[in-house]
């Protein structure tokens, strides 16, 4: 009678039989292996640096001699003594709020000028798609060049000399230019990914779509992209918000190499900030850093929480 | 697909020897390094020895005393700019190519003897006592950290005002004295910046544009020449009184007067701006002799800074660190002390580079005094020696000359903020690090 029942109950899968459950746990084993690579690598170059990071933050050191435990010294040092710190987090908000809509916009643009049919259509995507493979050391020291308002004027503000107009005087007073000229250039540089993405994004479009709108009477190009294209590019649009959104947040070469977080702290990002204690007030470095990866962690969970309500929308 | 357990097993256990060796490599990139290899011992040294100067001393001073000391090979490591960052993070990455000496300026000094990192450097110059006395004293000093010297001089320099004559000229400007204590006035000063702006077709005075800790070491010396000093011995902010306020009050006022022309951004050390004739007159070191002993575009000299109150200048310069590695390699470390102190290098080095000696000797040498008389602009900075002003050597020091920087010199200078303001702003910022 019990065997009977074992039987039953074997067959509707409540049980299952030994032979089964260890081959199970076999290849439970099996795939968790395949990711142990991966793990081990995770832990070693991220886990343990964020740990090690987090640690420090409650330490004074300055990578020489021993750390010394301080509490939340180094987080009050930032946050109510140093105001450096504070305006960095302002630099690093208003270059991301300039950055993110210029390389998302100016990479859809690029993306429908660049799906239409056209001569030298090719030659131009390779064009706008250049400046990605040039290195920012590269194109921040050419526009510095470019651009220079020092003792030796570069091209533009020369030009603007010779008719008698002045360019703003980014390298030396005026912040806000200062920071409008590292996004010119970080625009520049990286919109050909927002367009290769975009332009991607554009072509697995189906163009019965585009029929049965024009059947239904939309016939304009705006209220084809209106109501067609951008709806269906939204997760394109989500992906490069949010990629393109971290990367400006983690942005340093540009302002390294262009303005070297001046004039006066105007273009000192967060990470610029970090840079220029982590050596000699660690734990303040640290401190700032562990800020830096709640907030843009926050951001970053907000922005998804956002943009995938709003592909559900469509 | 499906595997069975052998097959399994096998893949685990290539994969367990993959992840061990790359741990190994992982262990290896920073682990324990080797000390000596066939009898001869590896002895680094970090410095920023300018390429021109560099050749020189590689293939010049290091030669003879390479064949005095067969057991050790000096290698050397040319990191461009000096920046604490590099060599705390290589002595923290460890590994064959960590620093067993490194040339640095000595406002590290207190760091790197609060980390324990640095050997006995007093009591090996106590038990060497003509070399101590032959050091200038005020370098001594310089060396100290709390009452013990903690490194050794190599080099020392100082800044000074590299003057375009042919400016001057053509602005009738008279030529100031190379004598610190009858050279000119601020008025004079700022009186050559007008009239060399008006007449000359440049600016008067090139204007370091922040960064990097080189506005806070002009502005020690031009506080100097007014009577203040910058930080007190236990690291408190002095400069945030009449003396600070006055000095930036009158180096802005050169700047909204239109008598400067600005450095590139961060870079006020680079004298581009000068030799381009795009400003007459900028505050700059004898490390720049290599080319200024070439230099042919215009004539030109050097001249002590203004004088407000009293003479100064700011004293440069870069230590040997001897850090506490194996007994062996201090101990070839300290041989390359000795040799770097003595005449020989002393006169031949700094004649290379412009540099100032570390000795009386050394300066007293007649090929030395020959030097200078063949280039008499180098009097400029030579006759500066005796009114230096140390830059501290706390550990927070390098810090609060960036924070004066950040708060004061950039506000003032870049964007004629209110200096009473910015000078408290600073010397808050200075007086947070004692916290940190």
């Amino acid at each position: 009678m019990q065997q009977i029942q074992v039987q039953e109950q074997v067959k509707t899968g409540i049980v299952r039989p030994r032979r089964q459950n260890s081959k199970a746990i076999l290849g439970q084993v099996q795939a968790f292996s395949f990711t142990v690579p991966a793990l081990v690598l995770l832990a070693v170059f991220l886990l343990y640096p964020i740990g090690y990071v987090i640690f420090l933050s409650f330490q004074r050191w300055n990578l020489l001699g021993t750390p010394r435990f301080i509490g939340l010294e180094n987080y009050s040092t930032i946050l109510f003594r140093d105001s450096a710190f504070l305006q960095s987090v302002g630099v690093t908000i208003f270059f991301v709020v300039l950055a993110v809509p210029a390389q998302v916009g100016l990479g859809l643009f690029l993306a429908i000028m660049l799906d239409s049919e056209f001569r030298a259509r090719t030659f131009f995507r390779s064009v706008f798609f250049i400046p990605l493979v040039i290195s920012f050391v590269a194109a921040g020291i050419t526009f510095q060049w470019m651009f220079s308002t020092g003792s030796n004027p570069g091209i533009f503000p020369a030009a603007l000399a010779n008719i008698g107009l002045k360019f703003p005087d980014w390298q030396h007073t005026n912040g806000v230019v200062a920071m409008v000229m590292v996004v010119i250039m970080n625009t520049w540089k990286s919109a050909g990914f927002s367009m290769i993405l975009y332009l991607a994004g554009l072509q697995s479009i189906s163009p019965d779509l585009y029929e049965a709108a024009s059947i239904d009477g939309i016939n304009n190009a705006w209220q084809r992209f209106r109501y067609i294209s951008w709806p269906l590019l939204v997760p394109t649009t989500t992906l490069l918000i949010i990629t393109n959104t971290i990367g400006s947040f983690q942005a340093f070469v540009p302002f390294y190499v262009m303005t070297n977080g001046g004039p006066a702290g105007a273009t000192t990002t967060i990470i610029f900030y970090i840079y220029n204690n982590f050596a000699t007030r660690t734990g303040v470095a640290s401190a700032a850093a562990t800020l830096f990866l709640i907030g843009v962690l926050a951001i970053t969970a907000v922005q998804l929480l956002v943009t995938r309500r709003r592909e559900s929308m469509y | 697909m499906t595997i069975n357990r052998r097959e399994f097993l096998k893949r685990a256990t290539a994969l367990g020897l993959s992840a061990s060796s790359a741990m190994a490599l992982l262990e290896a990139c920073g682990g324990a390094t080797s000390t000596s290899s066939n009898g001869v011992t590896t002895v680094n040294l970090y410095h920023t020895i300018p390429a021109a100067t560099e050749t020189f001393w590689k293939q010049t001073l290091l030669p003879p005393f390479e064949k005095q000391n067969p057991g050790m090979k000096l290698v050397t490591y040319q990191l461009g700019v000096e920046d604490p960052k590099v060599i705390r993070t290589k002595i923290k990455a460890g590994g064959d190519t960590a620093p067993d000496m490194a040339w640095l300026d000595s406002q590290e000094t207190g760091t790197y003897v609060e980390a324990g990192l640095l050997p006995d450097v007093d009591g090996w110059l106590n038990s060497h006592p003509t070399i101590k006395q032959n050091i200038f004293p005020s370098l001594i000093t310089l060396s100290s950290y709390k009452g013990k010297v903690s490194t050794l001089p190599w080099m020392t320099n100082n800044t000074a005002m590299q003057i375009n004559l042919d400016a001057f000229k053509a602005a009738g400007v008279p030529i100031p004295s190379q004598d610190p204590t009858k050279t000119w006035t601020w008025d004079q000063f700022a009186e050559a910046c007008k009239l060399i702006s008006q007449k000359a077709g440049m600016k008067g005075f090139l204007m370091n544009n922040g960064g990097n800790g080189w506005d806070s070491w002009l502005f020690s010396a031009w506080l100097g020449t007014n009577g203040g000093t910058f930080m007190d011995a236990s690291g408190n902010p002095v400069f945030n009184n009449a003396a600070g306020a006055e000095t930036m009050t009158f180096l802005q006022s050169l700047v909204k007067n239109g008598y400067t022309a600005y450095s590139a951004p961060g870079m006020g050390y680079d004298p581009s701006g000068w030799y381009s004739g795009k400003a007459a007159i900028m505050a700059n070191g004898p490390w720049n002799f290599p080319d200024l002993s070439k230099f042919k575009t215009f004539k030109f000299t050097v001249v002590p800074y203004p004088v407000n109150k009293q003479p100064a200048t700011n004293y440069g310069g870069d230590q040997l660190f001897i850090f506490n590695n194996s007994q062996q390699k201090v101990n070839y470390s300290f041989d390359y002390a000795q040799y770097m102190l003595s005449d020989d290098f002393q006169v031949q080095f700094n004649i290379e580079s412009g540099n100032l000696p570390v000795t009386q000797s050394a300066t007293n040498n007649a090929a030395y005094q020959a030097h200078l008389k063949q280039y008499p602009f180098l009097y400029g900075w030579v006759n500066g020696v005796p009114y230096g002003v140390s830059r501290s050597s706390l550990p927070q020091g390098v810090d609060a000359g960036l924070a004066f920087g950040a708060k004061a010199w950039d506000p003032i200078i870049l964007q004629a903020a209110n200096v009473q303001q910015s000078l408290a702003n600073a010397a808050s910022a200075v007086s947070a690090l004692k916290q940190s």
